[in-house]
């Protein structure tokens, strides 16, 4: 090789795109160290060396938005929802919400949190303890704090953390050679859980949504948006510069603070469907659903009929009658069921049609209901302009039906 | 039946005259009992698939990695490779339930039908009781692009063999290692099916993944032994040692037992002895498929694009009564459950013909076959050994033949069937260490593990490592700290790296529907130029379109669906300048150069010519941006003594022409015999006169007079006659031996006559303006073709200057230096020449 051509000039006309090397201003470093920004962090010592922690206390009930960070509440259901082990109710301050600030969303070996944020119940109130990489190399000593700090606990809450951030966490303990402690804590994802209750009335259901929709409260403008926070901490590494972290820091406390609220919604809305806290008819079907997975069949039915009575778009309405309709024949109450299916067979729903015409067939062998029903069913279908897929399969099990009905009316009119 | 048909060949003399025809006797094969070492499920397992008894490569593949060492296996098709790694693998999970191995094939399809194999093997042990994984459903887990997301976690914790492939190593499974810790931990054995396809850059990137692969082994603890299996190639302990940076043991020699096999090379008849014009290779393989199927014996036929197949295809089908359910097509782009059904089709019999790409040559369990047809050399001696591989069975004669076509590499082989049949195959050549793919996997690698400044990575020196590290933390992925360099980018790497391309920019294929846009493939971004420039015409699966436009900010080129009765041919510019030499030696006749060049393309225009008739229909200008290669080159420049010589014997045509003192009046003269009237367009002259265009080139006649007589002249407009001089551009010596390195070059390393580019200069800039004919690599940075070029460059004149000599041909041909003109003039002479001066010294 030409000895006078440095690799980067070979490199660049081989066509590889290096990019303008960044400028390193170790200047700023001293000018804007992440400790003048938070004057209250903290150095904390960990056999691998130190990991920068910011601390936080709210008083006890603190309000986010219209959620209150109270520490007395039963959180059993959510606990089963998340199928946890435990048969009792745990207690707040054994819950750990955690979410976590990485270099990037590719996911892989190469993405690390560069911040935990924790919060916790404590006698002060709601505490929320930021850990902080002053540079990759901080990442055992991270660890390290880590561990020590989950030990009181039993159950990680987060939000998404199921795919995401304990994964990662895994993934970090690993590469550290370290044991990582989250095999053996219990964990609820919220992020699941406000997929099923806000479907059907929130489009996005991120946690900044939820925060806007459901605890209706905004942030200030030191929030940074999430997509923003791997650059600003690469430029950090690069400059020094700790400033524009704040809006970082900013960003994970109020995810935390906003976890623990929702916890503390979702929970009240569990505890108290009918009561005041639950907001909207879209809700509160949603609720009857998960009662319904929770095998709360009580709870289940109260929602339905709120729901029902309180108003609801005509699509969701239908789609509700059928629903409860189904929870009823799966109890047997058979009065109940053919009460929603005759209500919803008067908006046309052919499924109800053929659910009455099944049920006139078999249960009551009253084969001239059955056919008058499952023709009703056949007329709604063929009303409907749009050839769906299903409407297809509907059609067919019809015909089918009807077929079978018409030849056991025969054979009764035989009979007899 | 195969009988009778070879005994009517040989009996005909019109056959025999255009043929070579070698036999390989039986082989009764050498057999050994089971090592006494081998664990009794493993033993009870052989004994339920009906064997009793082990070839002696087996068992002598089984000694060596019980001695601990890395094994690379080279034998001919069908000799049971792979049993040579199951038995060690197997016996070692039966003896330690958490023992794990990785099995990399080079394709989906290998990976799922040896899993299939293999699992078809075990199910006949599980039913012996003492098999002790026999209770585990999920011993062999395919991982690949097709394994759904649903079933992976599974396979990641469950899996003790894991069968994937190169790419999926690559970008699924090392970025995401933790979830694989427990894998990594217990890692036994890696397996490397069918390496000889690891050449080239596709090779050059494997190393650098198996690089990744033992640093992240080696962070789980672990130490896998290697066993590899390659086709028989001239260098399978370099290439296998190159790809694992470890050495091996090799084991080579074959003891499983073969039937007479009968090697035909058969040069289609010549149809215009002048041009050394020959019938075409797909016709007479389609004929004499056709004779073989009649007489009700199944075969292969061996063709080289995935377009050639169908078009084979279907000529097979028009020209005779064929049941379609007989005769298929095999190619990439069939989706795998058809392709299962074919091999199926092979093996039970009900397919008599398939019409096949490579992608049947890499070791695809079908059994033997009857008869192997080749329409055309396969590029290289290891391919067409494989490839004829196929036909024969164990104990039965077999048949395979090459039809040669006209390329000279092909009509070299006819002259010289010693090559094929007694040379050692080709060497398959990767360089690891290729500055491009070299940087791409580090990465990967600084993504999946920091680096810190004591790591190694391969044989890369630790200055050159860290310099590259520092590169990479000047650009802001890397950052340092604490002596480590921590990945620092909100990037995936692996995801932009295809590993088998070495740039890794490419350039969409969008086509325009009325009901939406739709990308039908990719073409990496150097070939875009002159492959989607705008107008050009694109092929694609039968369909043809035409290239609306290009664009090179957003690396798309959008299409539309036409129905065209031409196709175009790209004009390109090539200009090269030299970056420095590693390497010269002074030759007889001139000097030797190996180095680094950069090489500027750019396109100029296109050629529109009809399908039918190959006519010129047009020829458009078109002016693309240059494109600029750095690579590697090797280049020879002709001294001053040999030009003279040349010009002595009066064939050195490149000094400027001379037309003489009475060309002006000659001109005018012509030019009014020609009422002013261009004699191909039709056009008259206008303002300026039109030219007087030489039928026969000026250059080709020893006195002006001669030259300038008046039936060699002919009046053309200026665009008619740059069409004409371009047709009748006198190919020099120079452009002969150009044409004839090139095209032979291959032949010595096991690469593909595209991987090569050919380029001369009569005043060449960087070579003390000398003539100089320069063979250069289409690989960025190169993967040493080149430096083996110029260690083998007197081999390489000698067979040039032989294949030049045994050409039938009486003024250059395809097969030799190159087409002849339209008007049949050659540079065969020049360029016998050049080459008798050259090759000098090795007689002398």
């Amino acid at each position: 090789m030409d000895s006078s051509e440095s690799l980067a000039d070979k490199l660049k006309s081989l066509g590889v795109h290096l990019g303008l090397p960044k400028n390193y201003l170790p200047a700023a470093k001293l000018s804007h160290p992440i400790e003048q920004l938070f004057p209250n962090g903290y150095e904390e010592p960990t056999s691998f060396g130190e990991i920068f922690v910011v601390e936080n206390t709210y008083s006890p009930n603190y309000q986010q938005g219209n959620a209150v960070l109270t520490s007395e509440t039963d959180t059993l259901l959510i606990q089963k929802w998340a199928k946890l082990s435990a048969t009792e109710p745990y207690r707040q301050n054994k819950f750990l919400f955690l979410d976590t600030e990485t270099s990037g969303l590719a996911g892989g070996t190469g993405t690390y949190p560069f911040m935990v944020g924790l919060g916790y119940y404590s006698e002060q109130g709601f505490t929320v303890v930021q850990l902080f990489m002053r540079s990759p190399k901080d990442e055992p000593a991270l660890l390290s704090s880590l561990s020590r700090r989950i030990e009181p606990f039993e159950v990680v809450v987060t939000f998404n953390g199921k795919s995401f951030d304990i994964p990662i966490l895994n993934t970090r303990h690993i590469l550290n050679g370290f044991f990582s402690p989250f095999k053996t804590l219990e964990h609820i994802d919220l992020l699941h859980l406000s997929r099923q209750i806000w479907r059907n009335r929130l489009r996005d259901r991120s946690l900044g949504s939820l925060e806007k929709e459901v605890l209706q409260m905004s942030r200030d403008q030191l929030e940074t948006p999430g997509w923003l926070v791997p650059q600003i901490y690469f430029d950090y590494l690069k400059t020094g510069d700790a400033r524009p972290l704040k809006g970082v820091f900013y960003h994970n406390e109020i995810d935390i603070i906003s976890l623990a609220a929702l916890m503390n919604y979702i929970n009240n809305m569990l505890l108290y469907p009918i009561a005041e806290n639950v907001k909207s008819a879209l809700d509160m079907i949603a609720l009857a659903k998960v009662f319904e997975s929770l095998g709360l069949i009580d709870q289940a039915v109260l929602c339905y009929e709120s729901g029902l009575t309180q108003g609801l778009p005509t699509d969701h309405f239908i789609h509700t009658l059928l629903s409860f309709a189904f929870l009823y024949r799966k109890r047997g109450n058979w009065e109940q069921a053919i009460k929603l299916w005759e209500k919803a067979s008067e908006y046309g729903q052919p499924q109800a049609c053929i659910e009455l015409a099944k049920y006139y067939e078999h249960s009551q062998k009253d084969y001239q209901q059955a056919q008058i029903w499952a023709e009703q069913g056949f007329a709604f279908l063929s009303r409907d302009k749009e050839e769906h897929f299903k409407n297809r399969l509907l059609q067919k099990d019809l015909t089918h039906r009807l077929n079978r009905i018409k030849k056991k009316t025969e054979r009764t009119s035989r009979h007899a | 039946m195969l009988k009778n048909i070879l005994s009517s060949w040989s009996s005909d003399p019109d056959f025999l005259k255009n043929c070579y025809w070698q036999v390989e006797q039986e082989y009764s094969g050498c057999f050994d009992d089971f090592p006494p070492g081998l664990a009794s499920p493993v033993k009870t397992t052989l004994q339920k698939m009906g064997i009793r008894s082990l070839y002696a490569h087996q068992i002598k593949c089984w000694e060596a990695v019980k001695a601990g060492n890395n094994v690379a296996i080279s034998t001919t098709t069908a000799s049971g490779k792979s049993l040579c790694y199951n038995l060690p693998v197997l016996d070692s999970m039966s003896r330690d339930p958490n023992s794990r191995a990785l099995y990399i094939f080079p394709t989906k399809a290998l990976a799922q039908d040896q899993q299939q194999n293999l699992n078809r093997a075990l199910s006949l042990a599980t039913q012996s009781s003492e098999f002790s994984f026999r209770s585990s459903d999920h011993l062999i887990g395919v991982y690949d692009g097709d394994t759904p997301q649903s079933k992976r976690p599974e396979i990641r914790t469950k899996a003790r063999l894991l069968f994937t492939n190169p790419d999926m190593l690559h970008t699924a499974i090392l970025p995401h290692h933790t979830l694989w810790a427990e894998f990594f931990q217990h890692l036994r054995y890696v397996v490397l099916d069918e390496v000889h396809s690891y050449r080239g850059v596709f090779g050059s990137h494997v190393a650098n993944v198996i690089r990744r692969l033992k640093r992240i082994s080696g962070f789980y603890g672990a130490h896998p032994q290697k066993i590899l299996t390659s086709a028989t190639i001239a260098n399978p302990n370099e290439l296998s040692s190159r790809l694992i940076g470890e050495e091996v043991t090799l084991i080579s020699q074959s003891g499983s037992p073969r039937g007479k096999k009968n090697f035909i090379l058969y040069n289609p008849p010549l149809l215009n002895e002048e041009l050394g014009i020959r019938a075409s290779a797909v016709s007479e393989s389609i004929r004499l498929a056709s004779e073989l199927l009649a007489r009700n014996i199944q075969l292969i036929f061996f063709t080289r694009s995935r377009r050639s197949v169908e078009m084979t295809l279907r000529r097979m089908a028009s020209n005779h009564s064929l049941n379609p359910e007989d005769t298929r097509g095999y190619r990439s782009g069939y989706t795998p459950r058809v392709r299962r059904q074919i091999e199926n089709g092979l093996k039970n019999g009900e397919v008599k013909a398939v019409i096949a790409t490579n992608a049947l040559e890499l070791g695809v369990d079908i059994g033997g076959i009857d008869a192997v047809i080749m329409a055309g050399y396969p590029g290289t001696i290891a391919a067409a050994r494989q490839q004829a591989g196929r036909a024969g069975r164990r104990f039965e004669e077999g048949l395979a033949i090459l039809v040669a076509s006209n390329s000279p590499l092909d009509q070299y082989l006819f002259q010289n069937p010693a090559f094929l049949f007694e040379n050692p195959p080709e060497k398959a050549l990767i360089n690891p260490d290729n500055l491009l793919v070299l940087l791409h996997h580090l990465r990967c690698a600084a993504f999946e593990l920091p680096f810190d400044e004591n790591s190694l990575y391969g044989s890369v020196s630790p200055e050159m490592l860290n310099d590259l590290l520092a590169i990479l933390a000047q650009e802001g992925i890397l950052y340092l700290s604490g002596g480590k360099y921590y990945w620092m980018a909100d990037q995936y790497p692996a995801n932009k790296i295809s590993l088998r391309t070495a740039t890794s920019d490419s350039v969409s294929l969008v086509v325009q529907h009325e009901d939406g846009n739709k990308i039908i493939g990719q073409v990496d971004a150097t070939s875009a130029h002159w492959m989607v420039h705008p107008g050009a015409v694109y092929l694609h699966e039968w369909d043809t379109y035409l290239v609306k436009t290009l664009d090179l900010e957003t690396n798309t080129a959008t299409l539309k669906a036409s129905n065209l009765d031409y196709y175009t041919e790209p004009r390109l510019q090539n200009t090269i300048e030299c970056i420095n030499v590693i390497k010269d030696s002074q030759v007889t006749g001139g000097t030797n150069n190996f180095g680094e060049v950069l090489v500027t393309t750019q396109l100029i225009g296109y050629k529109q010519i009809q399908w039918s008739t190959n006519i010129v229909l047009n020829n458009t200008d078109l002016l693309l941006p240059p494109t600029n290669l750095r690579t590697t080159a090797f280049w020879l420049t002709l001294n001053q003594d040999t030009t003279n010589h040349l010009l002595n014997l009066g064939v050195w045509r490149s000094a400027p022409n001379n037309y003489g003192n009475l060309w002006p009046r000659i001109r005018d003269q012509i030019r009014k015999r020609d009422h002013y009237q261009c004699q191909v367009c039709g056009e008259f002259e206008e303002q300026r006169p039109f030219h007087v265009h030489h039928k026969i080139p000026f250059k080709l006649f020893a006195r002006q007079e001669l030259a300038n007589q008046p039936d060699n002249l002919i009046t053309l407009c200026p665009k008619c006659h740059r069409a004409a001089e371009l047709s009748v551009r006198v190919r020099s010596g120079l452009a002969g031996l150009s044409h004839l390195l090139r095209h032979l070059a291959p032949i010595f390393l096991m690469c593909d006559v595209s991987d090569l580019g050919a380029h001369m200069e009569y005043n060449c800039p960087f070579a003390n303006h000398q003539p100089t004919v320069i063979i250069y690599e289409q690989v960025p940075a190169g993967i040493g073709l080149c430096r083996e070029i110029f260690n083998n460059y007197e081999i390489l004149v000698a067979s040039a200057l032989q294949r030049v000599k045994e050409c039938a041909c009486m003024d250059g041909c395809p097969a030799c230096v190159g087409p002849a003109g339209a008007d049949g003039l050659g540079a065969k002479e020049e360029t016998t020449v050049i080459l008798d001066v050259l090759a000098k010294t090795q007689q002398d």
